[in-house]
């Protein structure tokens, strides 16, 4: 039954619209309105970001692995690289790539003819941009935590506000566009669980990125005038390790649930069913990630001791597997066609359930687990569920993303490859936890056990290094098809009733929609079946 | 009827203030101050507790207006405004280049509050020329239905004011930022190099000129990386500072009142009236051997 009154072959032309041009004109690039065009500048240099800060885990997998005192780096530069990795991971890669993933691909969802705001947007991808430049070089000129150069220490904490106001601002247009510009028809209940996870996500992000914000405003003035109420520089990580700790490093995590549930019936050829279920589910998970409250710097407690932190640790886990195993309900109810994307999107959910489990073993006090390397482990498992969210998003919309479908192969290559390199790469830094390796880099040898971890490690982290340059390289080559189905997977949701890609304004017509799943059809079935 | 939206917001609101009520309890509050959020009594951890009290707060507030809108439904928008339809909703009919100025306006302020005053100056004129032309340009968009007569009329008010400021605001970085090179460069290296960038603009603006078909990209780029280059060098400049100069008096290289600071022993004090020198250390090596041209 059909659902949708725009006809799937929507023409339109883009001849003589200054968007129409390709993205290789310049001009056109860096003065561009198009969501599709700010989305993909989003996804592509959130991936160089990503290169960035992997390699920088790399020096400080290196550095643990130094049998003499600090080898590579300086006690301040540790601390300085530890910053880019970890604080990296979120605000050069997780946020501006589900940013950029969600410009392109909610307005569609939702039936819109363009994102809300669509200059503010691009404000926000520049904003993005040029604070993560200014960042990285207040870091290069000795700035920023453990740094020795006070300005640029500044530079540094100015430049992460800029980074966070910017990607807050790309979080507005996405959530406008939700709220504001769907679709005859398409009412919240039946968005999509990509944009809905968006919404969830942003609303959170919009919740306590601010508060991010705040404390480095009172690092910054303290930092910038008396240095009495945090020191020079030595805090300021602690500060902000927040953000990259339990609970609030959920938040980047929630898209992923989106991405995989969205796929999963259409592989399965099956109606998703329990989609209530599976809104609440997210949005649990949701409510979990509310992290600023949680800022183990400030608190007059350990944090550990805190019923709350405990209570949220253990419980992130359940929403996560209520979306899996509705997952797999909808895959026993269908017949699967294992697609790379899909597969992508399955590691993405064990890696994502993993961080959680890990989350949940975390904040069980007696293990005392707090302050040692099972922490970087467990982060480094929920970005590792975000990357793969990420790609997996980026092979499944790839018409749409890119006009062109990505090499399945190696799609179905790089999820189990990327897992598999995460895994190598946190499951020892959990062990060495266990045997009380602390969470900063020590200076020295370390023993025969943990060594012997922190090298597994390491080489878990080359290899999600090789698979993310090896998903980068696939993601610029592509296949080189001119014809590219509009829907090429039997989709079910609204993106796939436009061209590959789509036209300036998205679609011919406004489409009317009277159903959640507005391209299921029972041919969409026999299409699955086949 | 709650919405979904509202749902999810109110959801959110209560959940946040279950967690803020436990923390608060947990962490030594009391529970009347607790539940009357510190009005009459301590509520323990209070910076979690105002997150979360704030979290319950903002997110009622969304719920309100969520349901107050009906979730934004398109139906309901169209029932509110009494029109059959949705008005429509378009995209940007132009290019823009003022999200990237406003972007960069805020960058220069960024490093202008660190570095120099003077330089967040310039960000703010950036951010506010930004404002202005977005301010003018979204609303010419939406005057009329045609795309082209937007154009026109946003044309027609900002071109008398555009032109003339970016004419001079363009001489004024090209002179700045040029000034900047030929005072850092050695006497003769300024003549050369200008003499070099010369035939290099002439030579690239020949080849455009007899190739109309040229890529935009390629013209973009070759501006992009003059731009560049020329604000690099002055950067450069400026932070080499000026080359030494010694005024020779007013008959030249040549005249009998040549003045230099090596006649004095070094002493720039002792040099009379006519003789100045201007960014030098007489006490320096440099200074004390000069230019004897």
């Amino acid at each position: 039954m059909t659902i949708t009154e725009t006809a799937p072959e929507a023409e339109a032309s883009d001849a003589g619209h200054p968007e129409g041009r390709a993205d290789g004109d310049l001009a056109t690039l860096v003065t561009t309105g198009d969501h599709k065009r700010i989305g993909r500048l989003f996804l592509g240099t959130s991936l160089l970001g990503l290169i960035t800060v992997v390699v920088a885990g790399l020096i400080l997998d290196l550095e643990r692995l130094s049998t003499d005192s600090f080898e590579l780096l300086t006690s301040g530069s540790v601390v300085q690289v530890t910053a880019l990795h970890e604080l990296g991971l979120v605000l050069l890669f997780a946020l501006p790539a589900l940013i950029g993933l969600a410009m392109v691909i909610v307005p569609l969802q939702v039936g819109a003819s363009t994102l809300a705001f669509p200059r503010a947007a691009a404000l926000s991808f520049w904003g993005w941009l040029l604070g993560a430049a200014l960042w990285v070089a207040g870091l290069l000129v000795g700035g920023g935590p453990g740094g020795t150069d006070l300005q640029g220490t500044d530079l540094w904490l100015l430049a992460t506000g800029m980074l966070i106001v910017s990607l807050l601002l790309g979080t507005v247009c996405v959530l406008t566009t939700i709220f504001g510009l769907r679709t005859t028809g398409m009412t919240l209940r039946r968005i999509p669980a990509f944009s809905f996870s968006m919404l969830v996500a942003g609303s959170v992000w919009l919740i306590t990125l601010p508060v991010a914000v705040a404390n480095l405003l009172i690092i910054y003035l303290d930092h910038r005038h008396a240095q009495v109420m945090w020191g020079a520089n030595e805090a300021i990580l602690s500060q902000l390790s927040w953000l990259t700790g339990q609970p609030q490093i959920y938040a980047i995590a929630i898209p992923v649930l989106g991405i995989a549930a969205d796929q999963i019936p259409v592989f399965a050829g099956v109606r998703q069913r329990f989609t209530g279920v599976l809104m609440a589910a997210i949005g649990i998970f949701g409510f979990l990630a509310i992290g600023a409250w949680a800022q183990a710097a400030i608190q007059p407690t350990d944090i550990f001791d805190e019923p709350l932190f405990v209570a949220v640790g253990v419980l992130a886990v359940l929403p996560v597997l209520m979306v899996l195993a509705l997952g797999g309900e909808t895959i026993r109810a269908g017949k699967l066609r294992p697609s790379g994307s899909l597969i992508t999107a399955l590691c993405a959910g064990l890696a994502l359930l993993a961080a959680t489990a890990a989350g949940a073993v975390h904040v069980i006090e007696p293990l005392e687990l707090a302050g040692t390397s099972w922490h970087t482990g467990q982060m480094n498992l929920t970005v590792l569920a975000v990357i793969l969210g990420v790609l997996s998003g980026s092979w499944y919309w790839a018409p749409k993303l890119f006009g062109r479908t990505l090499d399945d192969v190696a799609g179905k290559l790089i999820g189990p490859l990327l897992l598999l390199g995460g895994l190598l790469l946190a499951v020892p830094l959990l062990v060495a936890g266990i045997l009380d390796q602390p969470v900063t880099v020590p200076p020295g040898p370390v023993d025969d056990p943990v060594g012997a971890l922190n090298g597994a490690a390491f080489a878990g982290r080359a290899l999600v290094l090789l698979a993310v340059i090896g998903a980068a390289a696939t993601l610029l080559r592509g296949r080189g098809r001119t014809d590219t189905p509009d829907d090429p997977w039997g989709g079910h949701t609204l993106e796939w009733a436009t061209t590959s890609p789509p036209p300036v304004g998205n679609f011919a017509e406004a489409p009317v929609v009277t159903d959640d799943r507005p391209l299921f059809t029972e041919t969409a079935e026999e299409d699955a079946s086949a | 009827m709650i919405t979904l939206g509202a749902k999810l917001y109110f959801g959110l609101s209560a959940a946040a203030v279950f967690a803020a009520w436990v923390l608060g309890l947990a962490s030594g509050g009391s529970p009347l101050g607790v539940i009357t959020f510190s009005f009459a009594g301590p509520v323990g951890d209070q910076l979690g507790f105002v997150v979360l009290a704030g979290t319950a707060a903002v997110t009622f507030f969304l719920g309100v207006v969520v349901v107050a809108l009906r979730d934004a439904d398109p139906v309901s928008v169209t029932e509110v405004a009494g029109t059959d339809t949705l008005p429509e909703v378009v995209p940007p009919a132009h290019l823009s280049p003022w999200p990237i100025v406003a972007a960069f306006g805020a960058a220069t302020v960024l490093v202008g509050v660190v570095v120099d005053l003077v330089l967040a100056g310039v960000g703010v004129v950036l951010l506010t020329a930004a404002a202005v032309e977005w301010t003018v340009g979204a609303w010419a968009d939406r005057a009329t239905g045609d795309p082209d007569a937007n154009r026109a009329l946003r044309n027609r008010l900002m071109a008398p004011i555009e032109t003339p400021i970016a004419s001079a605001f363009g001489v004024f970085i090209f002179v700045f930022f040029a000034s900047r090179v030929l005072l850092a460069l050695p006497k003769y290296g300024a003549t050369a190099v200008f003499g070099i960038a010369a035939i290099v603009v002439l030579g690239i603006a020949s080849y455009f000129a007899t190739r109309p078909a040229v890529s935009r990209s390629l013209v973009t780029a070759a501006l992009l990386v003059g731009g560049l280059a020329l604000i690099g060098g002055g950067v450069a400049g400026l932070a080499a500072g000026e080359r030494e100069f010694h005024y020779l008096g007013p008959d030249g290289e040549n005249g009998h009142n040549d003045v230099e600071a090596e006649d004095f022993g070094g002493d720039a004090d002792e040099l009379d009236d006519e003789a100045i020198i201007e960014g030098d250390d007489p006490e320096s090596d440099e200074s004390t051997a000069g230019d004897t041209e």
